[in-house]
C-alpha cells in the first residue's frame, strides 16, 4: 500500500488550522476547560475538557451539527492544500471514509427532551434530519459528486479505520480518490458515560505517567486527501505523505476493557508493517492511542516495549483531548505534521514512569528521521486496535 | 464492482435460542438489538460448522446499523432527564455506544479479525459491502460476516406509525469472494426501515442446506446403512462423529456408503473421507437438487431427485397447515424425505430450532417435550408411545408421516393428548401430497398440487408452479374437490417368466386362508415369493401343509411362490413401513 496524500486539514483544540497547529505542537500552550457553556452536567464544574474555539461555531445553524461544521472546515483546508477544486472531482471515482462517534448517534438531546416530556407542537425537523444523515453522504453533497460513502463507528478508532478503509478502496481500484477522516464533538452523552465509567480525569490528562487518572475528552475534525499515484501524477499537486500500511485485530476480550495481553494490538500492528511492506527499523516514532487510562497505558505501554523496542513514543491527547471518533484523524494528521517537520513533541504532563508499564514516552521535543515511516494507533471500546503505517514528504 | 458471494446467510427478530449457544447469566445485560444480532450471527456460523468458542482470526465483521442500539441511547438519554447525570448507568451508556453490537458478537464469538461497525443511515448496508470487498481482496480475512442490524426507532414507531414497520431484527451474511452464490444487492433507500431490505434479501441467500445440516444428513445416511447391514447399530440412537462412524468399517461398505452418498448428493467425482461435507457442501451449491432414496417397501430402492425450488414449495406449503409452532422435534432421519422436509426445511422456513431425538419410546419424552413443539413422527414410533402409557402434558402438535397412519392411532394420539396430530401422505417420489387431521379420514390435497381424475378417483397430480407430475400408487376416490380417500393400494404388475403377475392377488388370496393373520409377497431371485405370520394357536407343521396345498390349488404356475418364508412379524423398516426379507 503507497497512497499519495495530497492534502490535509486539521482543527482541535491546539489550533484551527494545520500552519497554527504545527507550531502550537511543541508550544504547548493549551489546556483543558471546564465546559459549563457547552455543556448543561452537573459534571461541567469538576471534570474538564478539550473544547474548538467559540469562533469556529458561534455562527452554527440550529441543524448543523459541531461535528459536520468541524468537518467541513479542515475539508475546506484539506481542499485547498490538495489543490482541487470541485468540478474536476466529476471526471474521477470519488470515495468518502469518515469516522465519528457522536454525530452518528441520537444526537438530538434537546429535541428528545421536548418529546419525552410531552410538549406540544414540537418540530420533527431534528428527527427527520438524523434519519437521512451521515456525515460521509455530507461531505458528498458537500463537494457535489457522487461515490463511495461510508461513515464509520468503530468508537475511539473510528477514523483511523476511515483512513485505512479510504486507502484500501484506492488499493483495490474501486477509488482514484479518497476524501477521509473524521469529526467529533463535546456532547453530554459521552461526558456522562466516560465519567460513570470512571474513566474521565478531574485533572489534565497525563499519558503513560504513574499517576494519570484518566482521560480528557475534545473534539475535532480532520481531513485527509488520499489519491492513487495514477490520479495525482494526472493533477500534478504537492505531495504532503503517504498511507503505507493498514491493520486491525480485535481482541474479542471485553465490552470496554482491552485485553491485557495486547493480543488485539500485537497483530493490527503486525499486519500494518506487513502491508507496509517496512521493518521496524524503518519506523521512526510511534504516535499512541495514549489516552491516560489505567488501563489503556498498561497494554498500549506493554506491546510496544515488547516487539517495538526503543522506538520514540508520542501521545499527544495531553494537547488535543480524547476527540473520540475524530481522535485517529486527528492524530494521523499530527503524526504527519511531526514527520514533516522532523521533530516529534514531547508528552505534555508526563512526569514519572509507572513502573509497571516501563515506558517512557518523548519527554522533550526530538529530532526524528523524516525519511522513515511512523506509526498511529488506536484502541477502542470493545477491543478494537487499529493502526496506520504513515510517511511524510521525505518517505521514499 | 461488487465482485462479492454469499456462501450463506441468517435472520432472526428475536433471540429465541440464544441460550443454546450462550449462559443466560452472561447475555442478561445486553440490549435486545445486540442479543437478536449475537443470536443471528452464532447460528450462522455455526449452520456453518464453525466453532463459536475457538479463536478465529480470519473472520472479518461488519456491522451495518442506521440507528445502533437506539433503545439504550434512550434508555441512557431518560436516565439523565429523569434522574439526573449523577444517577445515569454506566452500563446503559457501555452499551448504547454505536459498536455495542460489533463488540458483544466479537467477545462471544471469539473474533479476532478485522472488525468494523458502519452507521452511514439507510447508506449502511450497501456501502459496507466496498469494505467487504476490501478486506476479502487484501487477504485481511479469509470470510467476513457482515450483519445488518436495526431496531424499530421507538420516535419513529410513534410519530410515523405504520410507515416505520420493520422491528428489531438482523441479517447476516457470510462473504468470501469466490465461493458462494453471487451477492447481488440493490441500492434500496429506506430510512424508517433501514435493515428491512437486507432482511428480507438475508432469507433469498440462506442455503437450505448449511454445512452443519449436510453433516446431519451425511451421518444420519451413513448411520441408517450400517444399521441395515447389521454394523453398529446401537449408533442409530447415537450422534456419532461421521469419522468415528467409519472406523473399523471394511472397504467395500465404505465405497457402499460413499456410492449412496455421491447418488444423495448428485457428486460426480470419486468422494473420500477427509473432504466429504466439503464434497457434498460444493455439489450441493452448484446443483440445487436433493436425491431422496426410498425405503424399499413395495420394492428395489429406487432414487427421486428433488430440485431445492420443488422442496421449497412443498416446505412453504406444509408450514400453512400449522401455527404458533415454536420448535421442531424430529425423530426421522435428515436423509429421509420426510426428515428433510419436515425437519430439516420446515425449521428453517419458520425460523425455528430444530433438535434430533432418537425414536425410542421412553417416558421420559414428557420432561423433554416443550409446549409450542411439532413432534415429527411416524406410526410405528406413536404407537409404542400408546403401548407405555405415554401422556403428553403441555401444547404438543405431531406430524405423522413415512408410513400410513391408522384412524384408531390417529385418535388415541389425541387421547393421550397430544394438541393435533396431522396425518401427512405422500412418497419419496414425490414428496408431501396431502393432510388430513384426527376425527377426518379424508386426505385434503396440498396447495401445491393440481390433479387430473376420471370416475371421481385421481389418476395424476402435478405441481402447479414447478416441474413434477406424479402417478399416484394408491387408489385415490375424491369425496369433494380436492378431498379424497385412500381405497388400497393399485395393482402393480410384476414380470415372472415374461408374464405379468400381481403380487397384491397372491397376498389376497394368502389372506384368505384361515390359518393366515398377515402376509407380503414381493418379487424373489425370479418369481415372486411370500412371507406369512401365522395366527396364533395354529399348528405349524399343519399349517405349513395345509397352505402348500391351497397354493396349488388355487394359483396358476406365473404366481405360485418359490419361496415362503414364516415368522412372528412381517419384516419391518424401522418406522414401521414393510420391508424386504
Amino acid at each position: 500500500m503507497k497512497n499519495i496524500i495530497s492534502g490535509f486539514g486539521l482543527l482541535c483544540a491546539l489550533g484551527e488550522n494545520i500552519a497554527a497547529i504545527s507550531e502550537n505542537l511543541y508550544r504547548q500552550e493549551v489546556w483543558p476547560q471546564y465546559p459549563k457553556d457547552r455543556l448543561e452536567s452537573s459534571f461541567a464544574g469538576e471534570y474538564p475538557v478539550f473544547c474548538i474555539d467559540k469562533n469556529i461555531w458561534e455562527n452554527k445553524k440550529a441543524q448543523e451539527s459541531f461535528s459536520w461544521i468541524f468537518l467541513k472546515k479542515a475539508l475546506d483546508e484539506a481542499l485547498i492544500c490538495a489543490q482541487i477544486d470541485r468540478d474536476s472531482l466529476k471526471n474521477m471515482r470519488v470515495g468518502v471514509c469518515i469516522g465519528t462517534s457522536v454525530d452518528a448517534s441520537f444526537n438530538c438531546f434537546d429535541f428528545y427532551r421536548q418529546w419525552i416530556k410531552g410538549e406540544p407542537n414540537i418540530s420533527l425537523r431534528p428527527l427527520e434530519k438524523y434519519l437521512k444523515y451521515s456525515l460521509a453522504k455530507e461531505v458528498l453533497k458537500y463537494l457535489n459528486v457522487s461515490g463511495i460513502s461510508q461513515t464509520i463507528v468503530t468508537a475511539c478508532a473510528s477514523s483511523t479505520d476511515a483512513i485505512g478503509i479510504g486507502s484500501l478502496w484506492i488499493q483495490e481500484d474501486l477509488c482514484d480518490i479518497v476524501f477521509c477522516g473524521g469529526a467529533d464533538e463535546l456532547s453530554i452523552i459521552p461526558y456522562t458515560g466516560f465519567i460513570k465509567l470512571m474513566v474521565a480525569s478531574k485533572n489534565a490528562c497525563r499519558p503513560f505517567d504513574k499517576n494519570r487518572s484518566g482521560i480528557n475528552l475534545g473534539e475535532g475534525a480532520a481531513a485527509l486527501v488520499l489519491e492513487s499515484e495514477a490520479n495525482f501524477k494526472k493533477r500534478k499537486a504537492h505531495k504532503y505523505g503517504f498511507v503505507l500500511g493498514y491493520g486491525t485485530a480485535c481482541d474479542a476480550y471485553h465490552l470496554t476493557s482491552p485485553a491485557p495481553d495486547g493480543r488485539g494490538l500485537r497483530r493490527a500492528l503486525d499486519f500494518a508493517i506487513k502491508s507496509a511492506k517496512i521493518s521496524k527499523d524503518d519506523i521512526a516514532f510511534i504516535n499512541a492511542h495514549g489516552t491516560a487510562s489505567i488501563d489503556n497505558d498498561l497494554v498500549e505501554g506493554k506491546v510496544y516495549n515488547e516487539i517495538l523496542n526503543n522506538i520514540p513514543v508520542e501521545a499527544t491527547k495531553s494537547l488535543t483531548g480524547h476527540c473520540l471518533g475524530a481522535a485517529g484523524a486527528v492524530e494521523a494528521c499530527l503524526t504527519l505534521i511531526s514527520l514533516n517537520n522532523s521533530k516529534i513533541c514531547k508528552t505534555k504532563n508526563f512526569q514519572e514512569v509507572d513502573e509497571k508499564i516501563n515506558l517512557r514516552p518523548v519527554c522533550k521535543d526530538m529530532h526524528i528521521d523524516n525519511s522513515k515511516a511512523a506509526l498511529s494507533a488506536s484502541l477502542s471500546f470493545g477491543g478494537l486496535n487499529s493502526v496506520l503505517v504513515l510517511g511524510g514528504q521525505a518517505y521514499e | 464492482m461488487n465482485k462479492l458471494f454469499v456462501l450463506d446467510s441468517y435472520c432472526a427478530q428475536s433471540y429465541e435460542g440464544l441460550e443454546n449457544f450462550f449462559a443466560p447469566q452472561k447475555m442478561r445485560r445486553l440490549g435486545i438489538l445486540s442479543k437478536v444480532s449475537l443470536y443471528c450471527a452464532a447460528k450462522l456460523l455455526d449452520n456453518q460448522n464453525i466453532d463459536l468458542h475457538a479463536f478465529k482470526q480470519n473472520i472479518g465483521l461488519i456491522i451495518a446499523t442506521s440507528f445502533g442500539p437506539i433503545s439504550q441511547t434512550l434508555s441512557f438519554m431518560d436516565s439523565i432527564i429523569f434522574d439526573g447525570d449523577i444517577l445515569a448507568s454506566p452500563i446503559t451508556f457501555s452499551s448504547s455506544v454505536h459498536n455495542a453490537i460489533e463488540t458483544t458478537i466479537t467477545t462471544s464469538l471469539n473474533l479476532q479479525g478485522p472488525v468494523l461497525t458502519i452507521s452511514d443511515c439507510y447508506n449502511s448496508f450497501l456501502s459496507s459491502l466496498a469494505t467487504a470487498q476490501c478486506w476479502l481482496a487484501s487477504q485481511m480475512c479469509q470470510t467476513v460476516l457482515l450483519g445488518a442490524a436495526d431496531e424499530r426507532h421507538p420516535i419513529c414507531k410513534k410519530e410515523f406509525g405504520q410507515k416505520a414497520f420493520f422491528a428489531t431484527g438482523a441479517a447476516f451474511f457470510l462473504l468470501t469472494l469466490s465461493a458462494g452464490k453471487k451477492f447481488i444487492v440493490k441500492n434500496i433507500t429506506d430510512p424508517l426501515n433501514p435493515a428491512d431490505y437486507a432482511f428480507n434479501l438475508s432469507k433469498k441467500y440462506q442455503c437450505l442446506l448449511s454445512k452443519k445440516d449436510i453433516s446431519k444428513i451425511v451421518a444420519d445416511l451413513i448411520k441408517t446403512y450400517l444399521a441395515s447391514k447389521k454394523i453398529k447399530t446401537m449408533d442409530v440412537f447415537d450422534t456419532p462423529k461421521i469419522s468415528d462412524l467409519f472406523l473399523n468399517i471394511d472397504e467395500k461398505i465404505q465405497n457402499e456408503i460413499f456410492e449412496q452418498i455421491k447418488k444423495t448428493f448428485l457428486i460426480d467425482s470419486e468422494i473420500s473421507k477427509e473432504n466429504l461435507l466439503e464434497q457434498c457442501f460444493i455439489s450441493y451449491q452448484k446443483n440445487e437438487q436433493f436425491v431422496f432414496s426410498t425405503s424399499g417397501s413395495t420394492g428395489q430402492p429406487l432414487q427421486w431427485r428433488h430440485s431445492f425450488a420443488q422442496i421449497r414449495e412443498e416446505v412453504k406449503g406444509v408450514a400453512s397447515i400449522f401455527s404458533n409452532i415454536k420448535r421442531i422435534v424430529c425423530t426421522v432421519p435428515t436423509h429421509h424425505s420426510y426428515g428433510f422436509i419436515f425437519g430439516l426445511q420446515l425449521a428453517k422456513f419458520l425460523n425455528i430450532d430444530i433438535i434430533y431425538q432418537a425414536p425410542l419410546p421412553t417416558l421420559l419424552w414428557r420432561n423433554f417435550l416443550k409446549a409450542g413443539d411439532l413432534l415429527i413422527t411416524f406410526p410405528l414410533f406413536l404407537k409404542y408411545l400408546k403401548n407405555i402409557d405415554f401422556k403428553f402434558n403441555c401444547d404438543v402438535k405431531v406430524l405423522t408421516s413415512t408410513s400410513p397412519c391408522p384412524d384408531t392411532l390417529m385418535d388415541d394420539v389425541i387421547k393421550m393428548g397430544a394438541a393435533d396430530i396431522t396425518d401427512i401422505y405422500g412418497s419419496s417420489e414425490s414428496g408431501a401430497i396431502a393432510f388430513r387431521k384426527a376425527g377426518d379420514k379424508s386426505f385434503k390435497l396440498f396447495d401445491f398440487w393440481e390433479y387430473e381424475a376420471k370416475d371421481m378417483q385421481i389418476e395424476k397430480i402435478y405441481r402447479k408452479d414447478t416441474n413434477l407430475e406424479v402417478v399416484l400408487p394408491d387408489i385415490a376416490k375424491l369425496k369433494s374437490e380436492r378431498n379424497f380417500y385412500i381405497c388400497g393400494r393399485i395393482d402393480q404388475a410384476v414380470q415372472v417368466a415374461g408374464i405379468n403377475v400381481y403380487p397384491q392377488k397372491l397376498e389376497q388370496i394368502l389372506r384368505g386362508h384361515d390359518f393366515v393373520k398377515e402376509v407380503s409377497v414381493r418379487l424373489g431371485e425370479k418369481r415372486l415369493k411370500a412371507f406369512i405370520v401365522l395366527k396364533e394357536g395354529v399348528n405349524f407343521d399343519e399349517a405349513k401343509r395345509n397352505i402348500y396345498a391351497y397354493i396349488n390349488k388355487n394359483l396358476d404356475a406365473h404366481h405360485k411362490p418359490e419361496s415362503i418364508t414364516f415368522g412372528k412379524n412381517l419384516p419391518q423398516t424401522p418406522f414401521g413401513k414393510k420391508a424386504d426379507w
